[in-house]
């Protein structure tokens, strides 16, 4: 206790030499603050003169909160976005709005600008899954609001893009080992510098990574379910507890295993980018049993981008980027109930789910200045890629592990075009507008046209008023449109158009020495959104009749355009630093009013979106070798459930978080460590899991892990 | 594979050719495309060396009534170009630092001995170096202005370790300001250890 009190006390007596000594610099640290950003123009700029709300977390407000993953950086540190664990996944939703269940369709990920959303189900993760080891990232960029201007589809809630670091900000050989007790380790070899190549400057970073869970094993409330509706009998949930009823110890199922590795390489205008991913997780309660090993999801990337800038004239500036990405997923969902499976599977199947995407494509971009200053600047680019994409579905019946054949099984080939054009003009220093278009075409759906208008004003030192209008798509992903089951599905087909978001926002944001303030207020519509629609007698008869259902199909469904958002709110942020930056701190927080129109008209709360949401964060350097200590806090609000209706109006409690971070050097030259404490107010997330109670009470809600400590070292091997 | 799905594969294989092709010319044109980009915006560098200009203790001595900056520009170099036209386009709102008048100047790069014939005759109190300058070519301006009071800022991270007395870099999405402590010596650039802290030290 003595020595706690002391060293808090030393700690205060630096803060207080520090900020009291020396001429005042606040000035100059406010400019060193600014962050810059490229992804909202693809064009170097401060992100308060970017044509969009952008935010930026560095490589050192990550390192001194002890960040793992995207979605940690986002919950804690950044503003407007905000990420709920969904089993081991995350699900990432923006300003009120959140589409559970979409896989991160609706958010652009990007890696140094290299799309991340695959062809086949525009799947994107934030968690263990992203595949970019944390000590690469430089930092990460985030756009709020539509972004489909220059990069076309999924950016509909905003775009999040991880920018690496270059060789001389990740010298050496890197190692590290890191673990939450008990249940996780992560180990992770890396390399970086800079040479020369062919008489140029280049550098080259990369690192890999492999991770591995077991648990944790949360307590899921065992109750007896409804039985089987096809045999009438009670369903075997799991090996140890009797048949009907679910729940127990999930402590099989919960392992996640992840090994990742991205290279970046650097030289005289030549970008190469290699990344590749494979991701295996299981959870207690994803699928029809319960705490069952055998069901899994797996994704597996292969991404390769390289790019060419060069300057042709004073003029005139091009890039050449050229990329080829594979995917394939899998999903095992086993189920021991018959009504899951097909006919004569009365013991149970394992459905499998297949899926691929291979694409490549190439894009060409001109950048004409044409007052040669930079003031009027315009941006041509075009995208053109072709797409091969296939999926199956078989039920493997548990008795003989056999299949009678695919269901839904498509192969398709597809091409697409994307052209955009962005003017950016700045007739005065204090006044700036950026005016853009981008027209995708695509043999899957069509076409789409994403505008986007804004004008900055800069009425005084410091300051910047901004008015954004924007528009952005989704593309119906190739299960959405190709998707078939004779039993049950008719495929969506041309009928499906792209989902569409306009929105309108205006923000002010005023500098003053190292302190900095942010308030926007924004309005979104959200249209043609793509849910599965339960079909008519007629539109039955008519799949019927053309044999795309079988003869003795009793309902059928289909995914349609027919839902639409409509959300306002607002963001506040605040972020600072004193004592030469080693204080640093920060808070931010995002209120919206969403509602959701479903089919008929009514207008309902999102379902696990949270109308409020935000972070606080204080870190500060201690002197000389000292550590570093970092506190943390997230808030989210009271939120509908998943399974959220107007006639099961469920909510979850508001959700605190702390997180805890101390990080510095050991005695031994080259070696850091980290330790963190993460802590959950609440017990729950707003996901219902579990097959419907016999006795017709509530589904339970799924448990959220509620604290883990971890620890961590690393050994840098400097050059 | 369907007759279309042929056609689009050879379609593919032929653009695709194409691509490879395009960038293998546009790689092979070789040094004189290459892009020499400040990854730190122009306009903020100008903001930031204005700024760290206020805090050189010599300034005042150096510049009499009025502070003269020179923009050194390659007139061959594209880069150099369109990165001088910024930062005068940004010095022209600024009129003064710290309370003297600010007079900004463009100046073509020839030789070092020009800068130095310059900066003698009292005419160089900032100097501005913009990108497309080679290792040689800013070693050697970093010599012709030994001995000289002038703060040189390079708009490169390179140009910092070759011999300006400030350069600027980007990490962690921020501007960093990079010092040669033995060139601000030998140009007579004395800065406080409060600024000090908030620069790296190249050399």
């Amino acid at each position: 206790m003595k020595a706690c009190l002391a060293f808090l006390c030393s700690a205060g007596v630096s803060l207080y030499a520090a900020t009291g000594r020396g001429e005042d610099t606040s000035d100059l640290e406010g400019l060193l603050d600014e962050s810059v950003v490229s992804s909202a123009s693809k064009t170097a700029e401060i992100t308060s003169t970017a044509p969009a709300t952008s935010v930026s977390l560095s490589a050192d407000e990550i390192r001194r909160h002890g960040i793992r993953t995207i979605d940690e950086a986002i919950n804690f540190l950044a503003m407007g976005m905000q990420l709920e664990k969904f089993y081991h996944a995350s699900e990432i939703g923006s300003r009120g709005v959140l589409l559970s269940g979409d896989v991160g369709a609706h958010v652009l990920l990007l890696v140094d600008g290299h799309a991340v959303n695959e062809q086949w189900g525009a799947t994107a993760y934030y968690d263990r899954g992203t595949g970019v080891p944390m000590e690469m990232v430089d930092h990460i960029e985030l756009v709020l609001g539509p972004g489909s201007v220059l990069y076309g589809s999924n950016a509909m809630l905003g775009i999040v893009n991880i920018v690496t670091k270059h060789g001389k900000d990740f010298s050496g050989a890197h190692v590290v080992l890191e673990s939450e007790l008990p249940i996780n380790v992560r180990a992770a070899l890396g390399y970086g510098r800079e040479f020369s190549l062919l008489g140029h400057e280049a550098d080259v970073v990369f690192e890999l990574e492999h991770f591995e869970q077991k648990g944790p094993t949360l307590d899921y409330p065992r109750y007896v379910a409804e039985p089987d509706p096809v045999t009438g009998m009670p369903r075997p949930y799991s090996n140890t507890e009797p048949a009907g009823v679910w729940g127990g110890p999930g402590d099989d199922a919960s392992a996640l295993r992840g090994t990742s590795g991205y290279l970046r390489l650097r030289s005289a205008g030549l970008e190469v980018g290699l990344r590749g991913m494979l991701y295996r997780r299981s959870h207690p309660a994803d699928s029809s049993n319960f705490d069952d090993p055998d069901s899994f999801v797996r994704d597996r990337w292969l991404s390769a981008d390289v790019k060419y800038q060069a300057t042709l004239g004073a003029l005139v500036q091009t890039s050449l980027r050229l990329y080829a990405d594979h995917y394939d997923f899998r999903q095992d969902w086993g189920s021991n109930g018959a009504a899951d499976c097909l006919e004569g599977q009365d013991s149970g199947c394992m459905w499998r789910l297949l899926g691929h995407a291979n694409w490549a494509g190439v894009e060409p971009q001109f950048s004409f200045d044409w007052l040669g200053d930079r003031r009027l600047v315009s941006l041509l680019g075009v995208d053109a890629r072709v797409k091969q994409v296939g999926s199956n579905v078989n039920y493997y019946d548990y008795v003989d592990g056999t299949s009678p054949g695919p269901i839904g099984a498509f192969e398709r080939s597809e091409r697409s075009l994307g052209a955009y054009l962005q003017n950016t003009f700045w007739p005065a220093p204090f006044m700036g507008f950026n005016l853009g278009a981008r027209l995708d075409a695509d043999s899957r759906f069509g076409s789409a046209l994403s505008p986007r208008a804004a004008a900055t004003f800069v009425p005084w030192s410091g300051s910047a008023l901004k008015l954004v209008y924007a528009e952005a798509f989704r593309a119906p992903t190739a299960w959405d449109v190709y998707y078939t089951d004779p039993r049950s599905q008719l495929a969506g087909g041309d009928g499906i158009e792209p989902e569409g978001v306009r929105s309108i926002e205006a923000s002010i944001e005023q500098r003053w020495g190292s302190q900095r303030a942010f308030f926007g207020a924004f309005r979104s519509w959200w249209k043609d959104l793509v849910l599965l629609e339960d079909l008519d007698d007629a539109e039955l008869a008519a799949g019927i009749a053309s044999e795309e259902l079988l003869p003795d199909t009793a309902s059928a469904s289909q995914l349609r355009n027919v839902s639409a958002i409509k959300s306002y709110g607002f963001n506040v942020g605040y972020d600072g630093s004193l004592v030469g930056g080693a204080l640093r701190y920060g808070l931010s927080l995002t209120h919206a009013l969403t509602r959701i129109n479903e089919p008929g008209g009514t207008s309902n709360q999102m379902p696990v979106a949270a109308p409020t949401f935000g972070n606080a964060r204080v870190s500060y350097a201690l002197p000389h070798d000292l550590p570093t200590l970092a506190l943390a806090a997230r808030y989210v609000s009271r939120r509908p459930l998943d399974e959220y209706t107007p006639d099961n109006p469920r909510f979850v409690e508001p959700q605190v978080e702390l997180r805890a971070a101390v990080s510095g050097a050991l005695p031994i030259p080259g070696l850091t460590f980290r330790v963190t404490a993460n802590y959950a107010a609440s017990k729950f997330g707003p996901y219902a899991v579990g097959p419907t109670p016999l006795d017709g009470s509530a589904r339970p809600l799924a448990p959220v892990d509620r604290f883990r400590l971890g620890i961590g070292v690393a050994y840098d091997f400097l050059e | 594979m369907s007759r279309q799905g042929k056609a689009l594969g050879r379609h593919t294989r032929r653009r695709f050719a194409l691509s490879v092709g395009l960038f293998a010319c546009l790689v092979g044109l070789g040094r004189p495309l290459i892009a020499d980009e400040a990854p730190v915006p122009i306009s903020l560098q100008v903001e930031l060396m204005l700024k760290v200009a206020a805090y050189d203790k010599n300034l005042p001595h150096r510049s009499g009534e009025r502070i003269r900056l020179v923009v050194l520009v390659k007139s061959h170099e594209a880069d150099s170009v369109r990165s001088a036209a910024q930062a005068l386009n940004a010095l022209s709102a600024t009129g003064d630092i710290a309370g003297v008048p600010l007079e900004s100047s463009l100046l073509t790069f020839t030789d070092g001995a020009a800068l130095t014939k310059l900066s003698n005759a009292g005419n160089l109190a900032i100097l501005y170096v913009t990108p497309g300058f080679s290792k040689a070519e800013v070693e050697s301006i970093a010599t012709s202005l030994e001995g000289v009071s002038v703060l040189s800022v390079g708009a490169l991270a390179r140009y910092a370790s070759q011999g300006t007395v400030l350069g600027f870099d980007l990490a962690g999405g921020k501007p960093k300001l990079l010092v040669h402590l033995g060139q601000a010596k030998k140009q007579n650039v004395e800065l406080s250890s409060s600024v000090l802290k908030l620069m790296r030290v190249v050399e």
